[in-house]
Formats: C-alpha cells, sequence, structure tokens
C-alpha cells in the first residue's frame, strides 16, 4: 500500500497532462484520448464524454479551448504573464520581421515562441492586440519586394559555408574577392553581403544591390577565421573622452597620455571613415597597410583642393 | 454546463471536481507560497468549491503535481510552513533554435525602427529573459544588443523630451570634470557609429553638440519655459558630393540644394562648425568644401597634420 506522501490523484494527472499537451501545441486528438484511454478501456464509446468532462474542467477554471480540424489549440492560459502596452507592440514588431526571415526553420521558430508568448496574454494586453494596425510599426517591405531573391542566395550560401569569388562594384569599379561567407547585414534600409577575406583577414560588407556575381568555389570555408587587428592611437582630449566599442579594447595609455586602442573585426571602410572624423586626434599605429591606405585616403581629398 | 454556470452548484458528472481543485492549488502557488490553512481559506470562499479539504487530501494534490513535473518545496516553520512552488513545465520556454531566430530578426530590425521602437523591443526582450530564466538568452540579447549599458528607461525619458524639443537639466559625468549638471535644449536621441547620443543646444556655451547617453546619469529637472537659441551664431558650410544620390543619407543639419553633373551640392548649417568637420571629413575623397573660405582652410590645415603625423611621426 501507498504510503499517505506518494498517493496521488488520477485526475488531476489527466487535467494537467491535458493542460501540458494543449501548452505545447500537441494536443491532436489521439493524444489527447491516450490520456484518457485507460478510464474507458471497457466501452470506447464513453471516450467523448470522459474527454467532455476534463475539457469542462478547464472552461470553468477560465482555459478557452478550441478544435480545428483534429487539433485542440489553446486560445488562453489562466496562468498569464502580465504583458505592457509597449510589451505587445514589441511582439507586434517581432511578428511584423519575422517575414524577413528567409529560412523556413527559423520562421517556424519565431512564430512558435511569439504564440507562446500571446497565448499567455492577459486580458489588457489582449485588447492592445487587437487594436494594433499591422501598418503601425517598421515598413519593412522595401526588402523583400527590391532584394529577396538575392537575400535568399545569400543566406543559402552562409549556411553552405563554401569558400566564393565575388564580383562587385566599389565605387565606380569592379572588384574581385575570394572569401568565406559570413551574414547579412540590415543597416539603414540597405542590405549588405557580410563576407570575410582569409588574405587580408579582413570582413567587408558588400551592398547586395552591388554585387555583379557570385561564384561558388570547391573548398569549405574554415571556422576559425580570425580578423586582424587595427591597433591606433587616440591623443589629446579625445584620449580621456573616448568609450571603448563593443569590438575593442586598449591597452591603456602611452608615455604622452596617448590612449592605445585594438579594434577587432570592424569592417575596414567603416573603421577608416569613423577614424579619419578624428583628425588630428587619431593615428592608426597597426597593420601598415591600414596606415597606407589612411594616408592614401588622406592624399585623395587633398587632391580635391589642388587645383 | 449552462445549468452549472448559472446556479454556481457544482455537478460532478460534468467536470471533474478534483482536478478542478488541483488546478486551484496550482494556481494559489503560483502566486505565493501558501500555508495548508491559507488554501484552505480560499476553498471555503470560492465561489464553486465552498469547501475545506483535509491535509491528507491536500497532500494528494501536492504530490500529483510533483508527478506532473512541479517542484513543491515545504518552507521552514519559522517562516510558516508554507507549500512553495519552485518549478513547473508550463512555465514559457525558449529553444536554442527559437534564440537564433529572435537574434537573427533583431539583427534586420534593429537598424531599421525607429529608437522607441527598439528600446521597446530591447525591454520586452530582457523582460523575456528574466521570466525565462535562460542565461543562453541572456547572453544571446547582451552580445546583439544596440543598447548594451544603457538605461533604457533613461533614454526613453531623453527620447520622450526630444519629442517636444524641451529645456532640461542633465547630470553629465564628464571625463574632464566629473558629475556635472548641463542646461540644454533637446534636439534628439539618435546613433553615432553605434551609439546613442543625446543631440541639443548647450546653453553654457550656446552651440549645438551631443552627449554619449552612457555619460548621462539623470535628468534633473524640465524647465517651464524654453529659452530663445533663434539668434543663435550659426555656420552655414557648402560642400560638393561625389557620390550615388542613393547612397546618401543627409543628417538633420544637410540639406540639398542642387545635383549637377552627377555632384551633388550640399549646405550645411549648424551652431557647431566641429560637427560639419567631423562629417565633411568622413565623407572622405567624395567630400570638397566650397566655402566659406576659412572653414575650408582649417579642412585642408587638418588634412596636412594628419599626413605629417603619418609620414614623419
Amino acid at each position: 500500500m501507498a504510503r499517505l506522501s506518494e498517493k496521488y490523484n488520477d485526475s488531476c494527472i489527466k487535467i494537467f497532462k491535458l493542460l501540458k499537451l494543449l501548452i505545447e501545441d500537441k494536443a491532436d486528438y489521439s493524444a489527447v484520448m491516450d490520456i484518457f484511454a485507460d478510464e474507458a478501456e471497457k466501452n470506447r464509446s464513453a471516450l467523448p464524454v470522459i474527454l467532455n468532462k476534463y475539457l469542462n474542467t478547464l472552461k470553468i477554471f477560465g482555459v478557452k479551448v478550441q478544435k480545428v480540424k483534429n487539433k485542440y489549440h489553446l486560445l488562453n492560459i489562466p496562468f498569464n504573464i502580465n504583458f505592457a502596452a509597449d510589451d505587445v507592440k514589441a511582439v507586434h514588431i517581432l511578428k511584423t520581421a519575422s517575414i524577413l526571415l528567409s529560412s523556413q526553420k527559423n520562421k517556424e521558430a519565431l512564430n512558435d515562441f511569439i504564440k507562446a508568448i500571446e497565448v499567455r496574454y492577459n486580458d489588457a494586453a489582449k485588447s492592445v492586440a487587437a487594436s494594433q494596425n499591422s501598418e503601425d510599426y517598421c515598413d519593412l517591405s522595401f526588402y523583400y519586394s527590391k532584394f529577396k531573391d538575392q537575400i535568399f542566395e545569400c543566406e543559402k550560401l552562409c549556411e553552405e559555408k563554401k569558400k566564393l569569388e565575388i564580383l562587385y562594384l566599389s565605387g565606380d569599379t569592379e572588384t574581385s574577392i575570394i572569401c568565406s561567407p559570413r551574414e547579412i547585414k540590415y543597416q539603414n534600409r540597405k542590405v549588405c553581403f557580410c563576407v570575410f577575406n582569409q588574405l587580408s583577414r579582413q570582413t567587408f560588407d558588400i551592398p547586395i544591390d552591388n554585387i555583379k556575381s557570385i561564384k561558388l568555389l570547391p573548398t569549405i570555408s574554415s571556422s576559425t577565421d580570425i580578423s586582424v587587428s587595427v591597433v591606433y592611437k587616440l591623443k589629446r582630449r579625445l584620449a580621456n573622452s573616448y568609450r571603448l566599442k563593443e569590438n575593442e579594447y586598449s591597452n591603456g595609455y602611452d608615455s604622452d597620455g596617448n590612449l592605445i586602442v585594438v579594434n577587432t573585426k570592424e569592417e575596414p571602410d567603416i573603421l577608416l571613415s569613423r577614424l579619419i572624423k578624428y583628425g588630428e586626434n587619431c593615428e592608426i599605429l597597426t597593420p601598415k597597410y591600414m596606415k597606407d591606405r589612411m594616408v592614401e585616403c588622406i592624399d585623395k581629398i587633398l587632391e580635391n583642393y589642388q587645383n | 454546463m449552462k445549468e452549472f454556470i448559472k446556479n454556481k452548484t457544482v455537478t460532478y458528472n460534468l467536470m471533474s471536481f478534483t482536478g478542478f481543485k488541483s488546478l486551484v492549488v496550482f494556481a494559489l502557488l503560483l502566486e505565493a507560497p501558501r500555508s495548508y490553512d491559507e488554501i484552505n481559506q480560499y476553498f471555503k470562499q470560492h465561489e464553486f468549491i465552498k469547501e475545506a479539504v483535509s491535509v491528507d487530501t491536500l497532500r494528494v494534490y501536492l504530490t500529483s503535481l510533483k508527478m506532473v513535473g512541479c517542484e513543491i518545496v515545504r518552507t521552514r516553520k519559522a517562516e510558516g510552513g508554507k507549500y512553495k512552488l519552485i518549478s513547473h513545465p508550463f512555465k514559457l520556454k525558449i529553444t536554442e533554435e527559437q534564440i537564433k531566430s529572435l537574434v537573427k530578426v533583431y539583427k534586420t530590425v534593429a537598424k531599421n525602427i525607429e529608437l522607441h521602437e527598439l528600446i521597446i523591443l530591447e525591454k520586452f526582450l530582457r523582460k523575456i529573459a528574466s521570466i525565462i530564466n535562460n542565461p543562453d538568452l541572456t547572453e544571446a540579447i547582451d552580445k546583439m544588443s544596440l543598447c548594451n549599458g544603457i538605461n533604457l528607461d533613461l533614454a526613453g525619458e531623453l527620447i520622450r523630451h526630444c519629442k517636444n524639443k524641451e529645456q532640461i537639466t542633465i547630470l553629465y559625468n564628464s571625463p574632464k570634470s566629473g558629475d556635472k549638471e548641463i542646461e540644454i535644449i533637446t534636439d534628439k536621441v539618435d546613433f553615432s557609429n553605434n551609439k546613442l547620443y543625446l543631440y541639443g543646444t548647450g546653453l553654457e556655451y550656446n552651440q549645438y553638440g551631443y552627449f554619449p547617453i552612457t555619460r548621462i546619469k539623470s535628468v534633473l529637472s524640465v524647465q517651464m519655459f524654453k529659452q530663445d537659441v533663434s539668434n543663435l551664431k550659426t555656420i552655414t558650410v557648402g560642400y560638393e558630393l561625389r557620390i550615388n544620390p542613393n547612397e546618401v543619407k543627409l543628417t538633420d543639419e544637410e540639406k540639398l540644394i542642387d545635383i549637377k553633373n552627377g555632384k551633388l551640392l550640399i549646405e550645411s548649417t549648424s551652431s557647431n562648425p566641429f560637427i560639419i568637420k567631423q562629417r565633411v571629413l568622413s565623407l572622405g575623397a567624395g567630400c570638397k568644401v566650397l566655402y566659406p573660405e576659412n572653414f575650408r582652410n582649417e579642412i585642408i590645415d587638418t588634412l596636412r597634420k594628419m599626413r605629417e603625423e603619418y609620414i614623419n611621426g
């Protein structure tokens, strides 16, 4: 005979098993019936009545369940989370943006997560969600209309991880690069294919609409692409006020009070355009080719003023 | 069923009354730890249950809850000997795949939505991370976040002040002089090089400027009346840009005057020449300052000094 502390109640267990199936969105008819099968061992026709009894219990407790085709779906959970109006807006943003995910797997995973959130909405959150206009937030449709095919193609290349030879427009000139695909970057209404060039050990963000062609090479990209670090020093007031970025660390100050910064992974063109604006308060120390590029850039600007 | 709801009397045939009571116990423990007496008190006052249960029956319910995956402990006598729900299988969960998708979608939208929307999204994700208590999600948010290290409430407050261009006093941690009160007529909160700044006209120097939000400690006061800054001394700089018009994103200070022979003629007006200087330099060789002469010379002078440092330094 079971000790009192080990005694359980079959109905309690069944109601929670049913609830669990519903919460996990796995409550198809046969799975639900399996829970109650033992109660209708002698008379299978009693199963729907038994099921009704448990569904009624949930209903009285405040759980709304809807049957669509052969599956039961949860419309709410009585143990909801206190979501504010801004939380509902955030879910709406995620929902709107989910159309941009090219991988079906990613899309389904995100939608499942959103569903798990929405089912936990309290009444106030539900009413905010109901009044939400689909065009209230982030219009991202331009990506889809303009770059859909290119984005899908580049996403596929990122998954395949094969080395690539990309021909693209850099300013007015066609440039070719052998590289490994990294990711798709969305920035200020611009979509870039982020790639890594092993030769220079640099990351490049190539605007997708500048890409002329992509050739697949037979080799697989190395998983340990290590970017080259750019070391620069900041002088005068900037040395004290500068806040390091996420991809930076500092080796402290030199004897003249200049701050030595080590930058990794920042796209070279973006880094150059950022450092040049610091004027004489910044100087690139290494690598040499970045120093040379900076000097080249300064010379080109000065050429503008020679006539 | 209708009869049941109408009369609020229990008809055992229509429902699992035991199942119902165990759901009530679970919901009570979800709110807070409860003693046997507290649970019974609730049962007696419940519109359907209306009766107490024995301590043995309660234990049966608790054992059943444990069997479906709930972790329930009893607190010490000194703490009231209450039943405490530590974890349960109905909690909101997130899979590795879902975290990956969230990161992907965040990266997609972060730089394309309004700042106040980004703050809403950040707050929501951090709220979910704290509810779920999943270190992988927290780590993923920290890694991808554009607002890392930023007080989101303060950023939201500053955005609200900027909306009405209010005059406020902020407590600012100056790298030069430490904590300092700064009075400013707010303009906008925006990213520059992935860092968030408050832009506005500082009243100490009567000049437009920007302050990293990470250095702003708090908003000390909001002034009822704004100082008139319409007669602020400004500078207008004209420059030509050799760039695809679709690729250039003009700043608030800039105005497109003309497009000639594929060159864009831009005029930039600000009370702070330093902001225009930084902008012009960052545009690189595609940009040539046309006027005024002294500003043009200052740019040339800066570039020459920079070159000298690289060649001779």
